[in-house]
């Protein structure tokens, strides 16, 4: 065959495939709020405050009710699947759209504990294309299988067998909202708010249970990974000081009867996140300690057992923004929100 | 840099094709220096080792041929660069029997084990060896006798290459072939088929079963040898899909390692079709200077003394098949059961050169005919049991576990496990079994094709274009379609 004709043979070859792997990733690939938040925080703000984190902090933060206490406008930036790489980056991208007063860090211990899955993937496939943008790539994906990059649709294949939710997606997909990655294009109204995304209450007989990961057992086997989450988040931090952009870590609840009875090993992460930050030169706030005459941390309050807060998110939010507002002034009192170390068991 | 990563496929891209682009002369020097990009990648901090063996035997072979005193220097450069593999392998194995056995207290080292480091090193000892036999000169440049021993497409996991026949290739000009390019990604896509559709699928399971072995009897140790089998095969054999054809894009044509080990009808045969390349090192580099030796002389003539000549002559054989077995086995890890794996395999051999008379006697006196279909098929079927029960020695947690997971297969014999929960919780389901069945019957398929003598690529180079491309469509399609999903592990021989 002359080279010419193999040339277009292979060119036909990529074009068809591309083809094909395009309409796998439509139709099985499920619809993602990501694209929404990058839009939000490119188009929309400014945002006085970014926070980046994980799941607890995108059910439990209303950036609504943070805004009614401190007066500044919030971007909730926590995802489910976001790791200390994942939030650096999008700090990057972020920085490019936004002067933020302050930055806050949410931190889940078990994302220390435990290697992002494919869902942690989508953070960097919708954020827009920039030269940051091939730079986590690069970091994210150069380690992982290649076929996480050409054949994302791969981790939700099963989703053939589900033609329903297989329609869905594409509906949900080809939609003008989405393609303008709108907020009612995938929520109700109010279930959205630049970033937060609304959880229910679900009664403590319906939870599934829940078994927390153990730091003390588990970190010499993820010690590693444990050292890559720690020089991202130190990347963030030497970043935001670089422009002079205050950085606090925090922990938010979760529920009074997962802690108590999980109290020694809860103790052993709050002792090591609090001399990390130490090191690190930055505020660090443990809200398991909450005072509970402010709020109660009962389950009954929570999604789950493990702390996704639902519906308490609005009056957990309410409080958070009461302690933003003193701490940016200056005025705020630990005694006056955390009794520490009061509901170790 | 794992074959299966991103990174992998970016950096071959990148290396493919750049050494097409820039000027013949200088091809060998860019693929030196992503060999040496790609070692690196690994960690500066094993490098050292990399250019400890090369600068050694370079050096050696350059003073072999200087010198007159050829023996000392090449037995010193292969006492130095066995004693590098040796110290970072075996020292805490040896510091752990040492402390047991004394009763003493010698403390462990914290070492890292270089990645490649056994790969590399044999193919250097067996360059330095060559140059003392006169088998071809030294090569007096070191920048090229670098890019022989870092190539960096066998450098992980073999094939343990050979002087006189990677050099000329290594050095050689090549001009850009689509066909080179086409041949070479075929290649490396029917590895990734085997790795990610048969070994990916099952490496969760045989963890479980081996791991552990004392929840489970019966059968499951019988699908446990069986699951390690297959997924041995398909990760190893894989790999060395992706190494060739990864090399075969560059023009360099590396040695076969894998055979269709499965249709072997005897141990020893198993050994020409598996790791065909640490076999073939073996035998030219331990096995014929020891049954040759002096001292091996000697022996042979005091057996055929005491018991008689037929056997007599036999046994330095013998002796020699152990001896390469026991240093197959300390190849595979410092670990008793690598050395039980050895032997087992050496034992076996051995045995079979002794009886080789007794068997023939025995075929003839029942006229069992040889060449039957289904005397070929019980050679092959013992054989294939053979080689699963050493399969409990190379995959067990240790001897221990080896023989009690052999023992036990006789124990609690039933069906149960496979209908009820016990598959979900060793992680195989019916879609697993499928893919699994499916992804062996096309390897299968292809394995009877090749033993036939059918040369598939050049059969399927004839076939009509696009049959051929909507063939390589379908393989890759089967990548994310058919699959393992989950966290995919490095290649198995990578560790060695």
């Amino acid at each position: 065959m002359r080279n010419s004709k193999k040339a277009l043979v292979l060119i036909g070859f990529v074009l068809v495939f591309c083809l094909g792997n395009f309409l796998m990733n439509l139709a099985l690939v499920e619809p993602s709020y990501m694209g929404i938040n990058y839009r939000v925080l490119k188009e929309e703000g400014p945002f006085d405050i970014l926070l980046f984190g994980t799941s607890h902090g995108q059910s439990g933060i209303v950036p609504e009710k943070l805004e009614q206490e401190t007066g500044m406008k919030t971007m909730n930036l926590c995802v489910a699947g976001e790791y200390a790489k994942d939030s650096y980056y999008m700090l990057r991208h972020a920085l490019k759209y936004q002067k933020p007063k302050a930055i806050y860090y949410e931190l889940d211990f078990t994302y220390w504990l435990t290697k992002p899955n494919y869902q942690s993937n989508t953070l960097l496939r919708e954020m827009p294309w920039s030269w940051n943008t091939v730079q986590y790539f690069f970091d994210k994906m150069g380690d992982q299988d290649f076929r996480a990059v050409f054949f994302p649709w791969m981790y939700t294949r099963d989703v053939i067998k589900n033609m329903p939710v297989l329609k869905n997606y594409v509906y949900l997909k080809i939609q003008k909202a989405y393609r303008e990655k709108k907020p009612e294009s995938l929520y109700a109204k109010g279930a959205y708010d630049n970033g937060y995304i609304r959880g229910g209450t679900v009664p403590n007989d319906q939870k599934a249970s829940y078994s927390p990961h153990q730091w003390n057992a588990e970190y010499k086997k993820m010690e590693k990974h444990i050292k890559e989450m720690r020089s991202y988040l130190k990347k963030m931090i030497d970043l935001c000081r670089e422009k002079g952009i205050p950085f606090t870590i925090f922990v938010t609840p979760i529920p009074e009867e997962t802690f108590r009875s999980d109290a020694a090993n809860q103790k052993a992460v709050d002792e090591y996140f609090k001399k990390l930050a130490g090191e690190y030169g930055v505020p660090y706030y443990n809200l398991n300690y909450l005072r509970r005459d402010l709020i109660s941390l009962s389950g009954s309050e929570f999604q789950d057992w493990e702390g996704h807060l639902g519906g308490l998110a609005p009056k957990f939010s309410t409080l958070l923004g009461k302690m933003i507002r003193e701490q940016m002034a200056g005025t705020w009192r630990e005694s006056d929100y955390l009794d520490t170390g009061k509901y170790d068991a | 840099m794992s074959f299966v990563s991103t990174n992998f496929l970016v950096f071959l891209l990148i290396a493919v094709t750049g050494y097409y682009l820039i000027p013949k002369k200088c091809q060998w020097i860019w693929l030196l220096l992503f060999s040496y990009v790609f070692y690196l990648s690994a960690g500066v901090q094993i490098l050292g080792y990399l250019l400890f063996a090369t600068l050694v035997t370079y050096g050696a072979g350059v003073w072999i041929e200087k010198t007159d005193k050829k023996k000392l220097v090449m037995l010193a450069a292969v006492l130095l660069d066995f004693g590098m593999l040796a110290y970072v392998k075996y020292f805490n194995f040896a510091v752990d029997n040492l402390n047991a056995l004394l009763g003493i207290q010698i403390a462990e080292r914290n070492l890292l084990l270089p990645l490649g480091i056994s790969f590399y090193t044999f193919q250097s000892i067996g360059y330095v060896i060559d140059v003392y036999r006169g088998k071809f000169a030294a090569e007096k440049n070191p920048f090229r006798f670098a890019l022989f021993v870092s190539f960096f497409p066998q450098l992980l996991q073999g094939p343990i290459g050979r002087f006189d026949r990677l050099a000329g290739q290594l050095y050689a000009e090549h001009t850009f072939s689509f066909q080179r390019i086409e041949r070479g990604l075929q290649r490396m896509l029917w590895g990734f088929f085997k790795k990610m559709i048969l070994a990916d699928r099952l490496a969760v399971t045989v963890e479980i079963l081996f791991r552990n072995y004392t929840m489970f009897s019966g059968l499951l140790n019988v699908m446990a040898v069986l699951c390690y089998s297959i997924q041995l095969y398909a990760d190893f054999s894989g790999g060395m899909d992706v190494v060739i054809g990864a090399a075969e894009m560059f023009g360099v044509q590396m040695d076969e390692n894998f055979k269709r080990p499965y249709f072997a009808r005897s141990i020893s045969e198993f050994w020409h079709r598996w790791h065909i390349t640490l076999g073939t090192w073996m035998k030219d580099y331990i096995f014929y200077p020891l049954s040759l030796s002096r001292g091996m002389k000697k022996f042979e003539k005091f057996a055929k003394k005491k018991v008689g000549k037929k056997v007599g002559r036999i046994l330095p054989v013998c002796i020699a098949n152990i001896v390469i077995f026991l240093v197959v086995g300390i190849w595979h890890g410092p670990a008793w059961k690598y050395i039980c794996y050895g032997l087992f395999n050496g034992i076996i051999i051995a045995f079979s050169n002794l009886m080789a008379p007794v068997y023939k006697k025995g075929l003839n006196a029942f006229h069992i005919p040889v060449q039957s279909w289904w005397w070929k098929g019980f050679q092959m079927l013992r054989t294939f049991v053979l080689v699963n029960i050493s399969w409990f020695f190379d995959m067990g947690t240790d001897v221990k576990a080896a023989f009690t997971m052999m023992r036990t297969t006789f124990q609690n014999v039933s069906l149960q496990p496979f209908r009820d929960v016990t598959m979900q919780n060793i992680g195989f389901s019916g879609e697993d079994f499928f893919v699994v069945l499916f992804g062996c019957l096309v390897v299968l398929t292809v394995s009877i094709l090749q033993e036939r003598g059918v040369k598939i690529r050049e059969a399927l180079s004839e076939r009509n274009w696009f049959l051929r491309w909507v063939a390589y469509g379908l393989l890759l399609l089967a990548l994310p379609l058919l699959g393992e999903t989950g966290p995919i592990g490095g290649f198995i021989y990578a560790q060695f």
